[in-house]
Order: structure tokens, then sequence, then C-alpha cells
């Protein structure tokens, strides 16, 4: 016979079980992913395996006087290396977060023009250790990893957002880079420099210019009370205004009685952050974020998607005559939003 | 669910007609596992990286949904051990009280948070004796242990449950 103690736990876990969860399709395309990489490593240990073996081969040879040493002054990436100048240290999440940058050198179809950019990244902060979404313009595929303390990435392939192969091959080649990405280190130049696991550099991130007027920032900060909707006017890496803006408010705000603000996206990708204000409007405190699930139906507005994108990258909050603003690190509007009720 | 047969999938890909009607229940095991959605998912990608390589092997066991979760019992116990995880999630209270399935009333009275910090190896044997409905032996041989062995390891589980309810 069960006791009190089994039937209650029976019901806990029934009732939790039966949250909503990711679909399992999505998954597998991880998992797909997940096992493509175990093969390369596989592979790559034993090509380094190999090198190895060739190196030892190559400095051996010419203390026996049969050939000459290896050229160690020889770049070792066939891309074309941009200056370096100024320190170097591991890239943070700090150092990426809410950045966008333009990716450096060419991938294919040309340099961007100045005010071009490749890549958004944005942070899930409530991670020890932190994660950032790197989402690829204009196809908004992302791609995650962790960033450790000493700049290695680990990729989290968790989801991937379709659409890259309809927008063409520069996309496609970035995603591919930074899923080859292993660590990125900041240079004094305020480059930030991605290399694969062999040491080889494989790309640049430049700072991308602003490409359009920057969304202004008023002073406003007080919360309305009570709750309140939202609704996307614009959003920074738009040219064009938003694709829908059709179906329910997109975001909801509610102040809570202790001073705390609950922002909520609608849709299909859930994301909800409680945060802190402190008295100019930056966040004092991030007790929690979250993706109920992951954002990768089709049918998913691209309002939601830019909001979630936003809060990702938040750090700051203005309420101002236009509206409400969502701010980056670098006290830049994320997306401007106007009241819906 | 039918945790014995792979699925006929007319034609397609047998992999994915294996995850189109096991992957969902799947899930929900390394839910239950892990205790929280971003793990769970980890887990089972993990799990079925480990199912493509062997899929012949799989797909030629007598009840593939039962070999693959035993395969991801056994890796998120490992996990453990070989503590390779560099990270994990902060602790949510507000949110998890605001979305608890049955609102609150109901909260008081869920043992799931006093879930968190059981072993793995405990947590595994409720969660596959309470959310599976397994019985003792089939648990063992999931874990590769004795029956007696799971029998002490559920009523120790119980005990401290019981314990941290009570504090």
């Amino acid at each position: 016979m069960s006791t009190d103690l089994e039937t209650r736990l029976r019901a806990s876990l029934d009732a939790h079980l039966a949250e909503p969860m990711a679909s399992s399709e999505v998954l597998l395309a991880g998992a797909r992913e997940r096992e493509r990489a175990s093969t390369r490593r596989r592979r790559l240990r034993w090509t380094v395996a190999g090198a190895a073996a060739a190196a030892v081969v190559a400095f051996a040879v010419p203390y026996v006087g049969r050939g000459a040493r290896p050229d160690v002054n020889q770049p070792a990436s066939s891309l074309p290396a941009p200056t370096v100048s100024g320190p170097v240290r591991p890239a943070t999440v700090a150092d990426l977060t809410g950045a966008e940058y333009v990716v450096w050198p060419d991938l294919g179809d040309g340099p961007r023009p100045s005010g071009g950019k490749d890549l958004f990244v944005g942070s899930a902060t409530s991670w020890t250790v932190s994660k950032v979404d790197w989402t690829i313009f204009p196809c908004r595929e992302s791609v995650s990893a962790h960033v450790l303390a000493d700049g290695r990435l680990e990729q989290v392939p968790t989801a991937v957002r379709g659409g890259c192969a309809q927008v063409g091959e520069r996309e496609a080649r970035i995603v591919q880079l930074l899923r080859e990405t292993h660590r990125a280190v900041l240079e004094g130049t305020g480059h930030v420099v991605l290399s694969d696991r062999t040491g080889q550099r494989l790309a640049v991130l430049a700072d991308a210019p602003p490409e359009r007027t920057p969304i202004p920032v008023a002073d406003g900060v007080a919360a309305p009370p009570g709750s309140s909707s939202w609704r996307l006017a614009t959003a920074r890496w738009w040219s064009s205004p938003p694709e829908s803006t059709a179906g329910p408010a997109a975001l909801s705000v509610i102040t809570g009685e202790d001073g705390s603000l609950t922002l909520s996206v609608a849709g299909t990708c859930t994301r909800t952050v409680v945060t802190r204000l402190d008295d100019q409007g930056w966040i004092a405190t991030r007790e929690s974020s979250g993706v109920s699930e992951p954002c990768v139906e089709a049918a998913e507005t691209s309002e939601a998607t830019a909001i979630n994108s936003a809060l990702q990258a938040l750090y700051g909050i203005r309420f101002t005559p236009d509206g409400l603003l969502l701010l980056d690190r670098r006290e830049r509007g994320l997306v401007l939003l106007v009241r819906a009720d | 669910m039918d945790f014995v047969r792979v699925p006929s999938s007319s034609g397609g890909d047998p992999l994915d007609a294996f995850v189109r009607a096991q992957g969902d229940r799947l899930l929900r095991l390394a839910y239950g596992l892990t205790g929280n959605a971003s793990d769970a998912e980890d887990l089972w990608q993990d799990t079925f990286a480990d199912v493509i390589r062997s899929w012949n092997k799989v797909a030629a066991a007598g009840a593939p949904g039962a070999y693959v979760r035993t395969m991801m019992t056994r890796r998120h116990i490992s996990n453990h051990r070989r503590r390779w995880r560099s990270e994990r999630p902060m602790p949510n209270d507000e949110l998890d009280r605001a979305h608890h399935p049955k609102g609150e009333a109901e909260a008081a009275r869920d043992l799931w948070p006093l879930l968190e910090g059981l072993s793995p190896r405990t947590r595994a044997v409720l969660v596959l004796r309470y959310a599976e409905d397994l019985d003792d032996a089939a648990i063992a041989e999931i874990l590769g242990i004795g029956a007696s062995t799971v029998r002490s390891v559920a009523s120790r589980g119980l005990a401290a449950l019981r314990e941290r309810d009570m504090t």
C-alpha cells in the first residue's frame, strides 16, 4: 500500500512531467549536430596525433643533416591576418554581450560596407557560466555557446533556427564558422578574434557601427504601477518596420509591490525576466530568466523574436514619453515598445 | 506508449520515427532525472548522439525504448560521477512558484523541489519507480545493481524526502 508520501511524490512527478517541453524533433537536430561534432573531434585527435608525429620527424631531420627546419614564421592560417596590437586577453561574456559585429575577413560575397552587421550577441545570465547566443543576420539563425573563464567557447547546439540556407552562403558560412570556434580573445584593438581547436585563427569580429539612427534614450525611469502591455515599435537592427504586429500584445510588464519588474514575452518561445532597477534605470539585480521552449517555430512572430533577443542582451530599462526602451550594456536602445493597452 | 517496438516509419528514417513515437516520453524521463528543462534537453541530446552512433544496435534490441531509457539513466548518473558539467542553473524560486502547474495551494504539497539535492542514483530510483511505474527488478536492470539495493536506495530516498518535508 502506498504511503501518503509516495502518493504525493507520484502526484508531484505527474504534475511536473506534464509541463510543456521542447519538441523532441527539434532536439534531434541538436543531437545530430553533437554527433557530427563528436565525429569531427575524433578525427581531429587522429589528425593531431599524426601531425605531432610529423612534427617530431620534421624537427629531427635537420639535426641529422637531411633537410631544412620548418619556417616557424609562416602564418598558421591561410586567411589574411588582421593587424594585431595591444594586449590580448580571453573574451568574456561581458565583452560579447549586446554587441553587434561584422565578421572579418570576407567570407564569400565581399566585405560588408560600413554600417552592415553580421552578428548580434545576446546572453543568458541565469547560468553560473554564462551562455551567449550568436544571432546571424539577416536570417536570425542562432548558435549558442558557453564562454568559459579562459575564453574557450563550448558550443551548445540545442536549437537551430532555420532560414539561413535561403538567405545566402555568407550567413551559412558564419554559422559554420561559429560552430568551429573554440576560443575567443579580445585584442587591444577591441577586436574579438575567433580561433579553432588547433589555434588557427578563423575570423576577427569588428564592432559594427550603427546601421540607422540610434533610438533616442530619454531620461524616464519610473515604471507604471500594476501591469501594462506593450507592442514593438521598432528594433535597432531592423531597417524596416516589424513584419507582424498582429495578435496579442508582445510584452507584458508587471510592477511588483517590492519594486521588481517582471517582463514576459508572449508567443511560443516565452521568456520571462524578473529584475530590479537602480535609480538610473539599470538592472541592479536580475533574478531570473528563461525560455520555456526553443524559439524555432516558423510561426514565431518576428516581434516576439526581436523582443526575446533584446531581453537576452538587456542591461537597462527606460520608460520614456515615446514608450518603453530596452537598452544594451552600451546604453544603446535595443527595441522601443509602445503601450498596447 | 509502446516502449518495445520500433515504430514503422512508412519509408522514412527509422530514427525519426522512433523519436516521433518515443522522444517526448524520454524527454520527460530526462526532466525527471535532471530536475530542470535545460539539463534535460542536454541529457536527451547527448543520449541521442550516442543513439545515432549505435542506431543499428539500438534498433536490433528487443525493446529499443527501454534500451535508450537505460542509456539515458546510466549516462546521467555517470555524468555526475565524472563531474564534467561546468554549469548549473541558478535557483529560480520566484518563477517556480509562479509557474507551479497547479497553483500555490498545491505547491505546498509539492515534493518536486525536495528531490533537488538527492544523489542522482537515488533520484533515478524514485523517478523510475514513481513516474515510470517500473518494479524494482526492472530498475535494478537499468541501473546495473541488485533489486535489494534498489529497495534500500528507495527507502533511504523516501526517508530523506520525509525529513525535508517536515523541516
